[in-house]
């Protein structure tokens, strides 16, 4: 990259040389993509989300195509905490890239636990709590759609832990802007938004839900307007909180999107599947822009299609 | 190493009944690749489809750096990929996957293919066929003659081809695995390869069991990284006394016959 200092930006006090971050999920343990991109190029990497005990995840068949969308139903396949800690992350943390430890759990103390065996990691940035996966039977999203419950894991893992926190958020959520304002309180560092959209898809010919798991969670372009407007009503209600954006980004203009609507960083996810080097694309264009429009640091951007408006 | 790369496409036409050869110039895939990985290739630059879809190698020129795939339309990906011309680039992922086991003392060689299984199966008859004391048998299925695609290049390339469809229409009428050679055991060396639909690669594992061989099958799984990263394209294998969960993309698409557990 030419000229990051265009692009670099603070976030919950971790220094990233751009915006732009892997969704986690989409990106393995990192090492999957190193083939096809070097990695130190991106702002952070968000690793596959971690549970205590090593979960073997949903039925096949996990995922479906739907038109501009993925359903998936992975069900937090992973290794569970203790393996991410011995093998994974030391082999991670060598990737010279900040990593964000996505974090799930069935229970508040679970969410704790995980957290306290996180602490002091070589590597680790971040953690982001995921508190809103549609793929597990139990806690996740339950924890994510009630404002108190949601506050409480905050709570628990802001004990346990000296790394900054992510709270992600759920488009599931009956109401996104109260989860996010009780996380705010409950002392959450930045917050991440959306997570996948549940949905469902059903083969015709077999006459039976596509998804081993019968429901799934959507991603791709075709939730990006969604996640767009979550994002700019949570800019508006949560302004001492930095925002991550995310939902269906594969390229500039969309990442600016979401920065324009008040994220100050975004995560890619399925845009990786299509092309393994988006990011880097979209790093580029975001400094073209930045260029052409004559903006010192992107961070000038942030929320600039409200607080215009 | 796997490579993202836009490669020239040299040819890409129908050779039966919805079923296409495409032709193109890969040198950095076909230096590396091993019979039974794939690639992922994008077949729009548009969002719908969304996901690459993979494919077979199902041929390489390794001194041209040429790569075939033989592919049937299937649904909206294949139809775009069929309407490709030559001096076009194909946006392709790969190689990608773990391939057939190479590593083998001269003996027998059988490779059984179903429909567009066959794909996969080409690049290994090949290589083996460039060995000396291999003897190499193709088991071919189709669901009809109009269907029955290839069977004279593994003939060519060194393969006492048999043939078997559906409907009677060429060869033997039923399964092809119902051909097999039985009792094979202590003929020496006898190997087992398999691609095709999930019921024809069962049979062939209960057949490899029956005969107390371990054979090789590669499984067709809904993918979409195609890396490792996702986890989406899962399926079930043993391991030790239970059972894990293994992805088709990084330690498939070739898993042997006694490790897949068949479902359903
Ligand atoms: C490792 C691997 C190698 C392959 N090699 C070849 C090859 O050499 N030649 C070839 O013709 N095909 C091959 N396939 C299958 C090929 O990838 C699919 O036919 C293709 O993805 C269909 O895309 P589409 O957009 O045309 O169809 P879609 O619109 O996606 O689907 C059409 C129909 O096919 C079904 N389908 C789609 N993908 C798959 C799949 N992977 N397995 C089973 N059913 C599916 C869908 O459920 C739907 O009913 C391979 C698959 C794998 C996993
Ligand atoms: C296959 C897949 C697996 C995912 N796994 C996780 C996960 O483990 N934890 C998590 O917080 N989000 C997970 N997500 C959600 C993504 O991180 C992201 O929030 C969502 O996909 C929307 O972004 P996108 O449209 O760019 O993919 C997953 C998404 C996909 C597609
Ligand atoms: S397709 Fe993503 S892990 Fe196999």
């Amino acid at each position: 990259m030419a000229n990051c200092s265009r692009l670099g930006v603070m976030l919950a006090g971790i220094k990233l040389k751009n915006p732009v971050i892997a969704a986690s999920g989409t990106y393995g343990f990192g090492e999957e993509y190193a083939p096809f991109l070097d990695l130190k190029c991106l702002g952070a990497i968000t690793l596959k989300g971690v549970t205590l005990a090593p979960r073997k995840g949903n039925k096949p068949p996990r995922i479906v195509e739907t038109p501009a969308g993925l359903l998936n139903s992975i069900g937090l396949e992973n290794p569970g905490v203790e393996e991410v800690t011995r093998a994974i992350l030391p082999r991670a943390a060598k990737l010279n890239v900040p990593l964000i430890v996505n974090i799930a759990g069935e229970t508040v103390e679970e969410y704790a636990e995980v957290a306290a065996r996180l602490e002091g990691k070589f590597g680790v940035a971040a953690l982001e709590v995921n508190i809103s996966c549609p793929n597990v039977e139990k806690g996740c999203l339950s924890f994510g759609s009630d404002p108190k419950a949601a506050s409480e894991v905050i709570l628990a893992v802001k004990e346990n832990t000296s790394f900054p926190v992510i709270t992600k958020l759920s488009p599931n959520a009956g109401n996104i802007v109260s989860v996010a304002m009780s996380v705010a309180e409950a002392g959450t560092d930045a917050i991440s938004l959306i997570n996948t959209v549940k949905g469902m898809s059903i083969n015709v010919r077999k006459r039976c839900p596509e998804l081993g798991n019968i429901t799934g969670g959507l991603s791709g372009p075709a939730i990006k307007p969604i996640a767009v407007c979550m994002t700019w009503e949570v800019a508006r209600e949560v302004k001492n909180v930095p925002l991550i954006g995310m939902g269906g980004i594969m390229c500039a203009e969309d990442a600016l999107e979401f920065i324009l609507a008040g994220a100050s960083a975004v995560e890619v996810g399925t845009g990786n599947f299509v092309n393994p080097r988006v990011t880097l694309e979209i790093i580029e264009g975001l400094e073209n822009y930045c260029m052409e429009q004559g903006v010192k640091n992107i961070t000038e951007l942030v929320g600039a299609a409200w607080k215009e408006g | 190493m796997p490579v993202l790369i836009k490669a020239p496409v040299l040819l890409n036409e129908q050779v039966g009944p919805g079923i296409f050869l495409m032709k193109v110039h890969a040198p950095a895939v076909t230096a590396e690749c091993k019979p039974g990985q794939f690639v992922h290739v994008r077949t729009t630059s548009e969002r719908d489809p969304l996901l690459r879809r993979p494919f077979s190698i199902y041929r390489k020129e390794k001194d041209a750096g040429n790569l075939q795939l033989l592919y049937e339309i299937r649904g909206k990906g294949t139809s775009l990929m069929a309407g490709i011309r030559a001096g076009e680039n194909l946006d392709l992922m790969g190689p990608l996957g773990r391939g057939w086991n190479l590593d083998r003392k001269p003996g027998t060689v059988i490779v059984i293919g179903g429909g567009m299984g066959t794909a996969s199966l080409l690049a290994l008859v090949e290589e083996f066929c460039s060995r000396k004391g291999f003897k190499i048998r193709a088991f071919l299925g189709f669901r009809e003659k109009k269907l029955v695609i290839g069977a004279e290049i593994f003939a060519r390339a060194g393969a006492e081809v048999t043939i078997a469809t559906d409907d009677g229409s060429c060869g033997y009428r039923g399964p092809i695995t119902d051909l097999l050679p039985r009792s094979v055991r202590g003929t020496g060396p006898f190997y087992i390869y398999a691609c095709g639909p999930q019921a024809m690669l069962r049979r062939v594992a209960e057949f490899c069991e029956l005969e107390g061989i371990v054979g090789e099958v590669s499984l067709d799984h809904r993918m979409a990284c195609g890396t490792g990263a996702c986890l989406g394209c899962s399926c079930r294998v043993k391991k030790k006394d239970s059972w894990t969960y293994s992805r088709t993309c990084v330690e498939g698409p070739v898993f042997t016959t006694s490790e897949v557990l068949w479902d359903g």
